[in-house]
């Protein structure tokens, strides 16, 4: 092999092998991905919830780790506050009133969610804009028909409420473990929705209802929800199964009695033989 | 209380053998002693080692002991069914049988609880039965009803002494110790109208609730198994199954006692083969309701093809499992007897004792097989598969408690025989005796011979 072929082999090692280096470095990391929602609840508390997903054989949740939340300022980004993910890999921000300053001129607030990677670990972020949404849920009766309305509105930066137009709105009955769909309509021009009650549906013993009203994952107003109460619905009786009693501490109450009337009825009589015993004691002079 | 010449004559007879004691009686008493102190040292090594020496695990958590429980409450049933039976049908031939019957309830009462006891893990905590007892319990109703069987027991096995121990009250013992117990005993009673008209009345009341007590004891014994869903346990049938096999074995027992006694004491003129006659044949008839039971219970069982009765009984068929012992004590324990005592010519006194013996037996082996190879088919699979963990060896400080237990028996009756005529000496005396009663059956039958001998000559002489 001739010296120029050598020279030109060394040269192209030199070249590569950290090139090769930062790419087998680059593959070994493991990609990470960020989701995050906005969600108002009844109260108004507002909050940001950010999921953080690490790529391995498939994303999965990572947990315990550091999440940054930053405000999105005229000049640069403004730290909200750092939150660590829980076992479902979810960190959760709530926003706090000062938050709010950071809103633009039309009341919306962008925000970014980063996460800054670790060295086994690529960093990611999410960007997410949110305005503010309120919805208001209450009920009225025209005769006998009942009715269901709900009202949706914005805030300007000024204070005044603006309804919100052609919003879809889902409306639930809420349940012990999940919520029953309803119905699932946009607002009209006035931002109110108004749907019948339903008046079959089995309530509580006092016939109460709760409707939940959700506007789901939208791109402006992200996650908003309301509810109200009344008492229209179906009463339900509740008919308690009759209680065994085996297994409680407190025995069928026949259980008891029988056992009592028996030992009774038996050491009564043991009493009475002992009193005939004392008896035939005293009447040792008798005839 | 004055005796006639008889009753002085049984009482001279008794007071002699309640004070002195033969070789044979002493050699017997030190087999017993060293049978206990074996039962003492393995009791010892139980509490000291705890129940890892039994052959019970997490798996078969009951065995020999609760075997053992099963058979001495059983056989209490010798006195509260057959003597408050006896008595209350006012049955001539009863007297010299009945006190027997009487202390065979008493002891067993008293020894078979015991092993509840020596079952138990945490002794300590025995008083929480009383203090969080659950009435809805059948284990609570078991405590309750034995402890009131044995008070009513002892009740009735003493107001059946009075009258015995007013007589022994004026006996000359050498021991003053004696004549003080007694006259402490014997209240007093001197024999007259009315004191005879209190004891009477007392005895009439014991004698018919001992009868239904004794019957729900044995059923609540049985609702202990038949109240769980356990294969092999859950049945409707096992209250009256209990209490026939309970009375069973208990006149099985009432027939050896008698046969031992007879023989230790010389009884030959008290208890003659009258009594062992008609025992056997009541015998004879809970053997055959017993069988009755028997056959039903496998029957339905297998009939209903239930997967896990269905694998009790594949082990109770099992040559090499449980099937000889289960072909013991469900056909030859019971149709030996019924088959012996059913022809007259194998009926004499030592034949029926000897039925006895193997009826008895094979109850105890009955008692055994209700237990252990059910808690051998747990409902649940086992995780740990160790064969102790699957299958019940009884180990030898069980046996040595076991044997303990019969020892205590044996010995608390032959204590008891010193402190009371084993005979219930003045209503022997009093009472009918079942030799007239023999006589006149005998008189019947020469009369009625007689009556066909004239018919068969009248009829010879018309031709």
């Amino acid at each position: 092999m001739n010296s120029g072929y050598k020279q030109f082999l060394l040269l192209a090692l030199i070249a590569f092998v950290p090139a090769f280096a930062i790419l087998a470095q680059d593959t070994l990391m493991s990609a990470s991905r960020i989701q995050a929602a906005y969600y108002k609840d009844q109260a108004g508390q507002e909050r940001i919830v950010a999921k953080l997903l690490i790529k391995k054989e498939r994303y999965e949740p990572l947990s315990n780790t550091e999440i940054q939340f930053f405000a999105v300022a005229d000049t640069s980004n403004v730290l909200l506050g750092k939150m660590m993910t829980d076992d479902k890999g979810e960190a959760v921000y709530i926003l706090e009133e000062d938050d709010k300053a950071y809103s633009d001129s039309t009341g919306q607030i962008a925000f970014v969610i980063s996460y800054e990677g670790s060295p086994t670990t690529k960093d990611a972020s999410k960007d997410i804009q949110v305005k503010a949404a309120d919805l208001k849920v209450s009920f009225f009766q025209e005769d006998t028909a009942k009715f269901i309305s709900i009202e949706a509105f914005e805030k300007e930066p000024s204070g005044a409420a603006m309804p919100i137009a052609d919003l879809e709105i889902g409306l639930f009955v809420k349940g012990t473990f999940s919520h029953l769909p309803l119905v699932k309509e946009v607002t009209g021009a006035d931002g109110k929705l108004i749907v019948p009650f339903p008046v079959e549906l089995p309530g509580d013993t006092l016939g109460n209802l709760t409707i939940v009203a959700k506007i789901e994952d939208n791109d402006v107003y992200g996650n908003v929800e309301a509810w109200g109460r009344i008492n229209w619905a179906d009463p339900v009786e509740l008919t308690s199964e009759a209680r065994r009693g085996l297994g409680d501490t407190d025995a069928p109450l026949w259980m008891v009695y029988t056992l009592i009337v028996l030992l009774s009825a038996v050491w009564l009589h043991y009493a009475y033989v002992i009193y005939l015993i004392i008896k035939i004691k005293l009447s040792k002079h008798l005839a | 209380m004055k005796l006639d010449p008889k009753s002085t004559r049984s009482l001279n007879f008794f007071t002699a053998q309640m004070t002195s004691i033969s070789r044979a009686g002493i050699i017997g008493l030190v087999v017993l002693g060293l049978i206990l102190a074996g039962g003492i040292y393995a009791l010892i090594v139980q509490v000291v080692d705890g129940h890892i020496v039994t052959g019970m695990r997490d798996n078969v958590v009951w065995g020999i002991y609760i075997a053992n429980f099963i058979f001495f409450i059983g056989i209490s049933y010798a006195g509260a069914l057959i003597s408050g039976i006896l008595h209350l049908l006012r049955v001539p031939w009863r007297a010299p049988i009945i006190r027997i019957a009487e202390m065979i309830t008493v002891i067993s009462t008293i020894i078979g609880p015991t092993y509840i006891l020596l079952c138990m893990g945490r002794l300590d905590r025995l008083h929480h039965l009383a203090l969080f007892g659950r009435i809805q319990s059948p284990i609570l109703w078991d405590v309750l009803a034995i402890s009131t069987y044995l008070m009513g027991s002892i009740i009735f096995l003493y107001l059946a002494s009075i009258r015995d121990l007013s007589a022994l009250r004026s006996y000359p013992f050498k021991s003053k110790w004696r004549t003080k117990l007694y006259k402490f005993l014997s209240v007093d009673f001197n024999g007259n109208t009315v004191q005879n008209q209190y004891l009477d009345r007392a005895l009439n009341i014991m004698s018919s609730i001992i009868i239904p007590l004794a019957i729900l004891v044995h059923s609540v014994l049985a609702w202990i198994f038949g109240m769980t869903l356990r294969p092999g346990w859950h049945s409707t049938i096992f209250a009256p199954y209990f209490v026939i096999a309970a009375v069973f074995s208990g006149t099985g027992v009432l027939i050896i006692a008698m046969w031992v006694f007879r023989k230790v004491y010389h009884l030959e003129s008290y208890i003659t083969k009258i009594h062992f006659n008609y025992l056997g044949i009541i015998l004879m008839i809970l053997g055959a309701l017993y069988a009755y039971f028997t056959f039903s219970e496998y029957l339905t069982s297998w009939y209903g093809s239930e997967t896990w009765e269905m694998e009790v009984l594949y082990k109770l068929f099992d040559y090499n499992e449980y099937w000889w012992w289960f072909f013991f004590a469900a056909i030859v324990g019971v149709l030996l007897p019924i088959i012996v005592i059913l022809f007259p010519r194998f009926r004499s006194i030592n034949s029926i004792t000897a039925v006895s013996v193997v009826a008895v037996m094979a109850l105890w082996v009955k008692r055994y097989l209700i237990i252990i190879p059910t808690l051998e088919t747990p409902l649940l699979p086992l995780q740990d598969m160790r064969p102790e963990y699957i299958h019940y060896t009884v180990t030898p400080i069980e046996w040595l408690l076991t044997f303990a237990g019969i020892a205590m028996f044996i010995l608390l009756f032959f204590l008891f025989s010193k402190f009371l005529p084993i005979v219930n000496v003045v209503k022997v005396a009093e009472g009918r005796s079942y030799g007239t009663l023999r006589e006149i059956v005998a008189n019947k039958l020469l009369k009625r011979q007689i009556r066909e001998l004239k018919l068969k000559e009248h009829q010879k002489f018309a031709h």
